[in-house]
């Protein structure tokens, strides 16, 4: 025991001596201010498109379209209007039928704004048609409304900046190792690939849990769920550091390290598309580890109730299992040869 | 204390063996001294003894229990210099002591006795990326022997230092011989093996070509030398020769026919010279 918080007390002396613990705390308030100040709470539809359908006899709103120079914004019937729609996550869509009309909202949108959608067809009201008392609101997505738009990248940020800190700064340590030789004068000593490993584990595990907190707090407050919120950092930084550990030891440089650091974030990115476009899949994409962080995280902050052993629970507990015995005797076998 | 018996090395990708057929014995409290040029296969041997690389072929023994079914235990036991300063360099020289001497179990020196003793004590705060090749290699000494080791290898310990600081370390390893420390020393360097070793092994290309105490190993190989030194038209010249040798003989006559003769000197066989006479090779 003794000999492992020796290693403890250095890892985490050398990462703040490579200024590890201020490039975090400097991301995680750079990740604030553009979830809290630079993304917007709402997503406005200026810029996005507004469909329409007139199911109505008289076809009056087809005929004000027309008039106002806006005829291609008229859609053929519902179904190609959902389509559209979906296809285009800033847009709406308005039905009109002889009883008011349904508006078509993606889910995320404030109740503010679609009460200014609802009064904006007050022409149509004057018009001889009662749209706005009848309109109904029919929402593509699940996102309990009240989440703001701006909270709905922090499962990705968080997600990206776990696998940053675990499966960048731990090689970067070890490639420091080897490049000093360090490496080779511990292996000499009693101390043994177990501590090696936890230590530098230990290292991601802490580095994260303070991005992760700090983002957390001041994007979501003090109310979210920070047992979940600890475990899932944990478990993933645990995955990633290990991934890490794994890989650094085929390489000796950060500058070799470029390809298969690419590759991996690539791979990690694969579910963060999915979290965006749903009909983004393919086989096994639940295996990589981002995935149950990003579907947990992203549950977290639109508010959704899970139980916390679930599936994903699960997935993360094996996996981190199954890498731990991989890294160990990866480290034993090459990097600690015979420790 | 120590026994090599066979000893084959080879390296990955490598058909040739960078280790051949090596034994020798280390008794208790000995200093024996692994005499070799660069590429010699000196450093293979002592991480092999030292549990960094697997014995591939031959055995290594310590106090008669193979090195293969030494536990993490051994690592108590032994101390290694490195050729190369191998230290956390974002950390000071204390810390460095320090975190090494918290790895072990078994009883350890205080860090900051071990940095005057080095002449480091002045740059015990300060990063090791700061100090110069010498100060590392002396704070590599220092940490080899933070933990009391009843073995303890060291690789060119002497190495870039300079004749005082290196004094210095001679003695500390001196002091570690009476206390029954038993020292494995590799070097290029005569002067060092020649001073510090109870016995030294020759080697060459993997092999050990000679092994004896250096005073047996100069009257059983030792022939008087000439060293001459010359004058050709463009520059000045030394040769080593050995007067028992026909072909050198003859090389000194035709010297003294053909050039200006400098300096003329006849001395005792030094272990440099002995080992230049069974090799061919210089100890560099």
């Amino acid at each position: 025991m003794k000999a492992f918080i020796n290693t403890l007390k250095i890892d985490f002396l050398i990462a703040n001596r490579n200024f590890f613990f201020l490039i975090i705390i400097g991301v995680a308030f750079g990740y604030v201010l553009t979830v809290n100040f630079l993304v917007p709470k709402e997503l406005g539809f200026q810029n996005g498109g507004k469909y329409f359908v007139d199911n109505t006899d008289i076809k009056k709103p087809t005929f004000y379209l027309k008039i106002s120079g806006y005829s291609n914004l008229l859609i053929n019937n519902e179904e190609e209007l959902y389509e559209r729609i979906n296809s285009e996550k800033n847009s709406l869509g308005i039905v009109f039928d002889n009883n008011g009309g349904e508006l078509v909202v993606q889910g995320y949108e404030s109740d503010r704004m679609l009460n200014n959608m609802k009064a904006s067809l007050y022409a149509f009201e004057t018009s001889g048609m009662n749209v706005s008392e009848n309109i109904q609101v029919e929402y593509l997505n699940d996102f309990n409304d009240k989440v703001p738009f701006n909270q709905k990248f922090i499962p990705m940020l968080m997600a990206f900046d776990i696998l940053l800190i675990s499966f960048m700064f731990i090689p970067v340590m070890v490639f420091q190792e080897k490049k000093e030789g360090s490496i080779n004068a511990y292996k000499v000593t009693p101390a043994g690939s177990i501590h090696y490993m936890f230590s530098k584990i230990a290292v991601g595990i802490v580095l994260s849990a303070i991005f992760s907190y700090i983002f957390i707090l001041f994007t979501m407050g003090a109310n979210a769920d920070y047992l979940k919120i600890t475990f899932y950092t944990v478990i993933s930084s645990i995955i990633l550091s290990n991934i890490g550990l794994i890989i650094a030891q085929f390489y000796s440089s950060i500058s070799e390290f470029v390809v298969p650091f690419f590759l991996v974030t690539l791979m990690f990115f694969l579910p963060a598309v999915k979290l965006f476009s749903p009909s983004f899949n393919f086989p096994g994409i639940e295996l990589i580890p981002s995935y149950p962080l990003l579907i947990e995280m992203d549950k977290l902050v639109s508010g959704e109730t899970t139980a916390f052993f679930d599936l994903n629970f699960w997935i993360l507990i094996l996996e981190a299992v199954v890498i731990l015995i991989i890294t160990f005797f990866l480290l034993k076998k090459r990097l600690l040869k015979n420790r | 204390m120590i026994k090599v018996n066979n000893l084959y090395h080879k390296y990955k990708g490598n058909d040739v063996y960078a280790v051949k057929d090596v034994g020798f014995y280390i008794d208790k409290g000995e200093i024996y001294g692994f005499l070799g040029p660069s590429g010699a296969g000196k450093s293979t041997v002592q991480k092999i003894l030292c549990g960094i690389l697997n014995v591939q072929k031959g055995n290594v023994k310590y106090n008669d229990t193979e090195i293969k079914k030494m536990k993490g235990s051994f690592f108590e036991k032994i101390g290694v210099s490195f050729e190369f300063p191998n230290l956390y360099e974002k950390l000071t020289g204390y810390e460095n002591l320090n975190f090494f001497r918290g790895l072990f179990k078994s009883e350890t020196e205080d860090p900051n006795l071990l940095l005057e003793r080095v002449g480091l004590s002045d740059s015990a705060n300060k990063k090791v990326k700061d100090y110069s090749k010498g100060m590392k290699q002396r704070l590599v000494f220092a940490r080899s022997i933070i933990n009391k080791p009843e073995i303890l290898f060291l690789d060119e310990p002497l190495s870039g230092l300079d004749p005082t600081t290196a004094k210095n370390i001679k003695n500390i390893i001196n002091e570690k011989r009476k206390l029954g420390t038993t020292i494995f020393l590799t070097t290029h360097n005569m002067y060092v093996a020649d001073e510090l070793c109870d016995r030294v092994a020759f080697l060459n290309e993997g092999e050990i070509i000679a092994s004896d105490t250096p005073k047996n190993l100069k009257l059983k190989y030792g022939t008087s030398s000439i060293k001459i030194e010359y004058k050709t038209e463009q520059k000045k010249n030394d040769e080593l020769l050995f007067i028992e040798k026909e072909e050198d003989k003859n090389r000194f006559k035709e010297i003294i026919d053909k050039y200006e003769i400098i300096t003329l000197h006849s001395g005792e066989a030094t272990l440099e010279e002995i080992f230049i006479k069974l090799t061919g090779r210089e100890l560099i």
